[in-house]
């Protein structure tokens, strides 16, 4: 019987990374996948993140036959009646921190070709990589400490360290003592119907808008991606959501005639039908135990807004290997010397994902995955583009009633600030070192004193009712000062 | 006008030969959340206790999702053996 020093759970993204960086730090390495091919059990919403390629010099490497570049996403806006009343697109901001930020927003790939790409490189590495093996549980020694893993060719392959990159259920979490199974509100189902089509055709009807998101206020936000030859038509939502069966919903996205249309133009065919479960966890929980570390989806790393995955698993994979091989170095793969790849997450681009998590879940659950808060963001959204250029009335009539159209969303739109903003905002900036009192500038104490009983007097001989706000005097001595001295001092942290 | 459910039958499989899922009807207390969830229609309710479909083999997309809100945990998944199962060519 050989012995590992790494054993990986699992040959997706997280593994294969894992397997990879492990084998070039020199460890003994085998990968274990439970499909006859790496990717083989896998579903996704396609897109790759710039991050994968900022992240990860050998991702620039990547050409897949069927990977398209999504340039443009566009957020489509259907109401109580199943209509599509808006849609807006946007595309990569020219200012954004780096080249492949500002170049896509996403690279829309299969998993059946991503994985194997991945375990090739693992394999290059110095992995082993064995198919068609399932892991059924971990194997402990008399004194309860795990020696290997146990397949279902009734096999113990023996190692110092495993890895569990054995997603959403993941048996490693489990023989590990860790967690039995997610809660009904930590993870979500997600049904995907995948299209095949003829690139040629998709070239011209998507282009690189290959992101599409339907927003509704009848079924909880779905999704249409491109690749280059095909594309998923798909929704989901949490576990403990569905008041009714998934097709009930899909029906009714697949009731959009913009749906519809992107189907028959591209000339799609559905060739499979696909689900998967992803988690949406606020923060994420025990990661390690003596001898393991779970990565990916098995560690619950998928970011909480759009359910990321491949990112997160990648460089958890990549955190956990550096860890076992210092373990194995020191002789040492206990829970307490293990925590150091929880203290390492947690300091990484995986940890800065969830320091806002509470919130970040909180608004996708309540506004993202919510029909019923769609019943007043569609037509609010709407409204503001119709309220300014709508030609129904003359426009000195639509200026002053934009103010009339929009009121009856306020208190909608100052319970989300107060329920979903504030407390992301809070959460994202460190707590202030200075009293709040402390916190009125310089140049604030400076000029409120002058401007203000300017202002009280102009706003009490003034008949505009939104002069409170556009205030010329406002503008002039509070808004733009203060907007000089913040870029200034913007200016001041780049340099 | 599309039905979404005429897609089900759409998935590639190695039909597994063990009874990768199963219910125990002792411990089911009927509240029919595995109906309601599943994705490819495989529960149906018969006297107040939830049952697979015949042909759950050829449909079922191991997902969990069943046994994942299944409060009693009278339904039992576990993956089919390697090399067997749900093939995603497309994910």
């Amino acid at each position: 019987m050989k012995k590992y020093d790494l054993i990986v759970v699992g040959g997706g993204p997280g593994g294969s990374i894992a397997a990879k960086t492990a084998a070039e730090l020199g460890l003994k390495t085998i990968v274990l996948e439970r499909g006859t091919r790496p990717g083989e059990k896998n579903v996704s919403g396609t897109g790759l993140s710039p991050k994968c390629f900022r992240d990860f010099d050998f991702m620039r490497e990547m050409k897949l036959p069927r990977m398209r570049k999504a340039t443009m996403a566009t957020l489509h806006l259907s109401d109580e009646r199943d209509l599509e009343l808006s849609a807006f697109s946007f595309s990569a901001s020219q200012d954004a921190g780096y080249e492949q930020a500002r170049e896509f927003l996403t690279i829309n790939v299969y998993r059946s070709e991503l994985d194997p790409w991945l375990a090739e490189l693992a394999v290059k590495a110095g992995a082993e990589l064995i198919l068609s093996t399932k892991v059924t549980g971990l194997e402990r020694n008399p004194s309860g400490r795990i020696t290997g893993v146990r397949t279902d060719k009734n096999d113990l392959i023996e190692g110092d360290i495993v890895i569990g990159a054995d997603g959403v259920i993941s048996t490693v979490a489990k023989a590990a003592g860790i967690r039995e199974r997610w809660q009904p509100n930590e993870v979500a189902m997600i049904i995907n119907v995948d299209f095949g089509a003829e690139a040629g055709n998709i070239d011209r009807v998507i282009r690189g808008n290959a992101l599409h998101y339907w927003y509704s206020a009848v079924f909880p936000v779905g999704y249409s991606f491109f690749t280059a030859e095909g594309f998923h038509i798909g929704l989901g939502c949490y576990m403990d959501w569905w008041k009714k069966n998934p097709h009930y919903y899909l029906n009714k996205m697949f009731a959009l005639e913009g749906v519809q249309k992107q189907i028959e133009l591209c000339g799609g065919k559905a060739r499979e039908y696909q689900n998967h479960l992803v988690t949406f966890l606020t923060a994420p929980g025990k990661t390690y135990a003596d001898s393991v570390m779970l990565i990916g989806d098995a560690a619950g790393f998928a970011c909480p807004f759009e359910a990321e995955g491949v990112y997160y698993a990648m460089v958890s994979g990549k955190l956990a290997a550096e860890v076992a091989a210092k373990a194995i170095a020191a002789g040492d793969v206990s829970e307490a010397r293990l925590k150091e790849y929880e203290i390492a997450w947690k300091n990484s681009t995986v940890g800065e994902e969830f320091i806002a998590g509470a919130s970040i879940e909180g608004f996708v659950r309540e506004l993202g995955f919510n029909p019923e808060a769609g019943k007043w963001v569609v037509p609010f959204l709407n409204d503001i583009l119709f309220g300014l250029c709508n030609v129904a009335d003359s426009h000195t009539n639509n200026a002053r009633n934009f103010g009339n159209l929009l009121l009856p969303y306020l208190p909608e739109l100052v319970k989300t600030l107060k329920r979903d903003l504030l407390p992301l905002v809070t959460a994202i900036n460190p707590p202030p070192a200075k009293p709040p009192s402390a916190m009125v500038s310089g140049l604030l104490k400076k000029i409120l004193p002058l401007i203000l009983p300017r202002i009280a007097r102009s706003m009490a001989k003034s008949d505009n009712r939104y002069g409170s706000v556009l205030n010329p005097l406002v503008i002039e001595h509070l808004l733009e000062p203060l907007v000089a001295a913040r870029l200034e001092k913007l200016k001041g942290v780049k340099k | 006008m599309i039905n979404t459910r005429e897609f089900i039958p759409l998935v590639h499989k190695n039909i597994p030969p063990e009874e990768f899922l199963k219910v125990v009807a002792a411990k089911c207390n009927g509240c029919g959340k595995c109906a309601i969830v599943c994705p490819s229609i495989l529960w149906k309710m018969h006297q107040g206790k939830a049952q697979l479909v015949e042909d759950f083999k050829q449909k079922c997309l191991e997902c969990g999702a069943c046994w994942q809100v299944c409060d009693p945990l009278a339904i039992s998944f576990d993956f089919p053996k390697g090399g067997f199962g749900i093939i995603v060519k497309y994910g």
